[in-house]
């Protein structure tokens, strides 16, 4: 009863009473959609080839709902969020009766009201399509699902991107963002869809999984998107599995990043602590993050030596681990104090960046077998393992670092030149260990083999140091 | 004594890494009764009003209101309480009805009671005539009005108010005090926090005086007045025979300021030494206009806090 009201009021202030006319839109933009399919289909006949209408106005119906509902909405969330934050009003949502949760559906359900109705007509073109068999059932269902669990989460991922700025920054900042990366992470998504190599990593963007299931039927959308040649290699080997797989272990990953996100957001808006994760979920993020990559990578035509595809997923990893340490510590307060460790909430991260970094080793391991092992026979590929791990711990390690401990601005000179250092060093490591593990070791190559240790060096030393340091640092703290 | 509404039990906040901002803050509340929270700029008020307000969970400390624990059922507290926060914002493109609706429906109020206690409350805040008109195109005292019914509009038991009149001209502060008085009389508890003591000590109850996180003073105006007496400081207003006036205060050496000619201010301690003084003057050919305290008692009682806090 409660959470019908709270719905319902969402709901209509996100309409602005405006149900009726957004519905007539609605219903006058689908035929549009409807007569401008016509007319192209009219146009292929004349030059003797064959475009169904119906078909066709489905993918452009689709295609807008995709825009709507993937990019728009979420958009339209963010700016929600951040201006009920921005003027003071989120604090008295949060004085009525609801759940942290209601109050995440009522921004979900209602904030982009107007767009769910302008959705209404293209969705109900769609299922006059799938009833007509211009799309088959299993691929429509998989296709609203698709529309629906991606949306959610990439409404949750906005919400919670507009929780975590800062109150007085500009409301119109995050929307402005949201718009930008989705509608770039969607084409990127549906261009990866049309090739062999790339098709299984589609899922980064609901677009792209949309996208994966229009190309399984013939139609209108796969004629516009594939050539023969390419037609003919998504049809062969891993690649054809890999599209029927797809749409699955996109909604897999996406009902799971959801729940994930919706934990953090129900966080945000009861106003807790600024944390956006706790230690825990920061792991279990990671980990959904460390599966999505390396199993698609698994399908991935990228080369025989399976070093390649260890040192794309760490790579591709890192950012994720990066954001996921970071937003797993509360505040720099909370870290500065040092009174808490392990997967406590207001510990130091280096529990969680270890069980982190043993989620990828673990995972990589299970999913590509005994050729992640031989990858470390290798004498460069263990120096580009260990770099890669030097730096992965350290990195949250020295950003917290900079944030809590350093006041001064000679302090702050140093960590910079520690962390060039740092870096350049692993970039050594990093260029000469690939390398190096391709081949063996050539006369005159050891300069590069020596800069490739020091970077080892430098990538455990250097850390041991910032933690030595910071351990001083706590005990100092605890004592005063 | 009557059952307290609300009952604040060493209540505490600390931020992370800073000083309490509030320390081991207790009072009670009747239904019915306004209690104002005063104090300077900092002193833990705000922080008080939102823990109320379900929006702050305390360190430590217990509060109840209606027997409900704020912190273990603070949805069920929720129905019971309405808060108007210090500089709220409404929503500009909806208007007072749909804004009340809104509202209504996130208390999960019937439809049928919905409208008619938005009718009743749009006309009892003088509303109705804009009860289709934008939001944003509403006055500023007919903003704090509406955002008052939108803290009444599920029938609270306690109304807090975080310096309600800030913002208003005298007129609407007026206008606001008339609504709150009729509301205390109907039964409904407010706690209150303003800078304005004049308007607060005309119709509070009780007065907790905050400083630096602690209650330094709490209990009925009348109370805290007795245990900070002497500091009161008498205004006494002459129409003529002013130098006669001056020359009994220096008899009897009563230490007087002269803000203004004719207009004299001197600390007294008690109702005798008030009458004996006017019935001096009086006898001397000084002709007395007005004799009144120099401030409200909350006043005096407010800068007497102050004063010894920072002694």
């Amino acid at each position: 009863m409660l959470l019908d009201n709270a719905l319902s009021a969402f709901v209509v202030r996100g309409t602005h009473g405006r149900r009726g006319v957004l519905l007539v839109y609605s219903a006058l933009g689908t035929a549009a959609l409807f007569l401008l399919s016509m007319v192209v289909s009219a146009r292929a006949a004349e030059d003797h080839s064959y475009i169904d209408p119906l078909a066709l106005a489905d993918m452009l119906a689709m295609i807008f709902v995709a825009c709507t509902l993937l990019v728009v909405a979420p958009a339209v969330v963010a700016a929600q969020v951040g201006e009920e934050r921005r003027a003071g009003t989120l604090d008295l949502l949060r004085t009525a009766p609801l759940s942290p949760t209601m109050l995440a559906a009522g921004f979900v359900v209602g904030a982009p009201g107007g767009v769910y109705l302008l959705s209404a007509g293209p969705l109900a073109l769609h299922c006059v399509a799938t009833v007509f068999g211009r799309v088959p059932v299993a691929s429509s269902i998989e296709a609203v699902l698709i529309l629906g669990v991606g949306g959610v989460m990439l409404m949750l991922v906005s919400m919670l991107a507009s929780l975590t700025m800062a109150r007085t920054s500009n409301a119109g900042a995050a929307p402005m963002m949201i718009v930008g990366v989705l509608a770039m992470g969607a084409l990127i998504s549906v261009a990866m869809v049309s090739g062999a190599g790339s098709t299984a990593w589609a899922f980064v963007h609901p677009a792209g999984a949309l996208a994966s299931v229009y190309e399984q039927f013939p139609g209108p959308f796969q004629d516009a998107l594939l050539s023969s040649y390419q037609l003919a290699q998504l049809k062969h080997g891993s690649a054809s599995a890999w599209q029927v797989i797809e749409p699955l272990f996109a909604l897999l990953v996406y009902a799971v990043g959801s729940g994930f996100m919706l934990v953090a957001a129900r966080r945000a808006l009861a106003g807790d602590p600024p944390a956006q994760l706790t230690k825990t979920e920061a792991v279990g993020l990671f980990a959904l993050a460390t599966f999505a990559v390396l199993v698609p990578l698994r399908a991935t035509q990228v080369g025989a030596i399976e070093h390649d595809l260890l040192a794309i997923s760490v790579l591709s990893l890192v950012p994720a681990y990066v954001l996921c340490v970071l937003a797993s510590t509360p505040s720099a307060v909370g870290y500065g104090d040092g009174s808490a460790s392990g997967l406590s909430s207001r510990g130091a991260p280096l529990t969680a960046a270890a069980l982190m970094i043993a989620t990828i080793a673990f995972m990589s391991l299970a999913i590509f077998g005994t050729a992640a092992l031989r990858v470390f026979h290798t004498p460069g590929a263990l120096g580009f393992s260990a770099a890669f791990a030097g730096l992965a711990l350290t990195l949250p390690i020295y950003a917290l670092f900079v944030v809590t401990r350093v006041t001064t601005t000679a302090g702050r000179l140093a960590i910079v030149a520690a962390l060039s250092v740092h870096f350049v060093a692993q970039l050594f490591a990093w260029t000469f260990g690939i390398d190096l593990a391709y081949r063996e070791l050539q006369h005159g190559e050891e300069v590069p083999v020596l800069l490739a240790h020091l970077g080892m060096v430098f990538g455990i030393v250097l850390p041991a140091l910032v933690a030595w340091r910071q351990r001083a640092s706590d005990l100092a703290l605890r004592s005063a | 004594m009557e059952t307290p509404l609300l009952q604040v039990t060493d209540l505490r906040l600390r931020y992370e890494g800073a000083r309490d901002a509030v320390a081991n803050v207790g009072f009670e509340i009747a239904p019915g009764s306004i209690f104002a929270l005063v104090g300077p700029n900092g002193a833990g008020k705000t922080s008080i009003l939102r823990m109320l307000a379900t929006l702050q969970p305390p360190t430590a400390g217990r509060i109840q209101l209606c027997g409900i624990d704020l912190v273990n059922d603070p949805a069920e507290a929720r129905r019971k309480l309405g808060f108007l926060p210090d500089n709220f914002s409404l929503y500009d493109r909806m208007t007072p009805v749909a804004y009340l609706e809104f509202w209504s429906r996130l208390y999960a109020l019937s439809a049928h009671g919905e409208k008619a206690r938005i009718d009743a409350l749009l006309d009892e805040l003088g509303l109705a005539e804009k009860r289709n008109a934008l939001i944003g195109s509403l006055s500023r005292g007919m903003r704090q009005r509406l955002g008052l019914g939108r803290a009444l509009i599920h029938e609270p038991k306690l109304l807090i108010l975080d310096e309600p009149a800030s913002a208003l001209d005298p007129s609407a502060r007026e206008r606001l005090q008339q609504l709150l008085v009729r509301w205390k009389k109907r039964g409904l508890a407010i706690v209150i926090s303003s800078h304005i003591l004049p308007d607060l000590a005309a119709i509070a109850d009780a007065v907790g005086i905050m400083e630096r996180g602690r209650m330094v003073q709490s209990g009925s105006i009348a109370d805290v007045a007795r245990s900070v007496q002497g500091a009161q400081t008498l205004r006494i207003e002459l129409c003529g025979g002013i130098d006669r006036a001056r020359r009994v205060f220096g008899e009897r050496g009563t230490k007087v300021e002269e803000p203004e000619p004719g207009c004299f201010e001197l600390a007294l301690e008690d109702d005798d030494a008030v009458a004996v003084l006017v019935e001096a003057l009086v006898l001397r050919g000084a002709r007395v206009r007005a004799v009144r305290p120099k401030e409200s008692a909350l006043e005096a009682v407010y800068r007497a806090s102050a004063v010894a806090e920072v002694a």
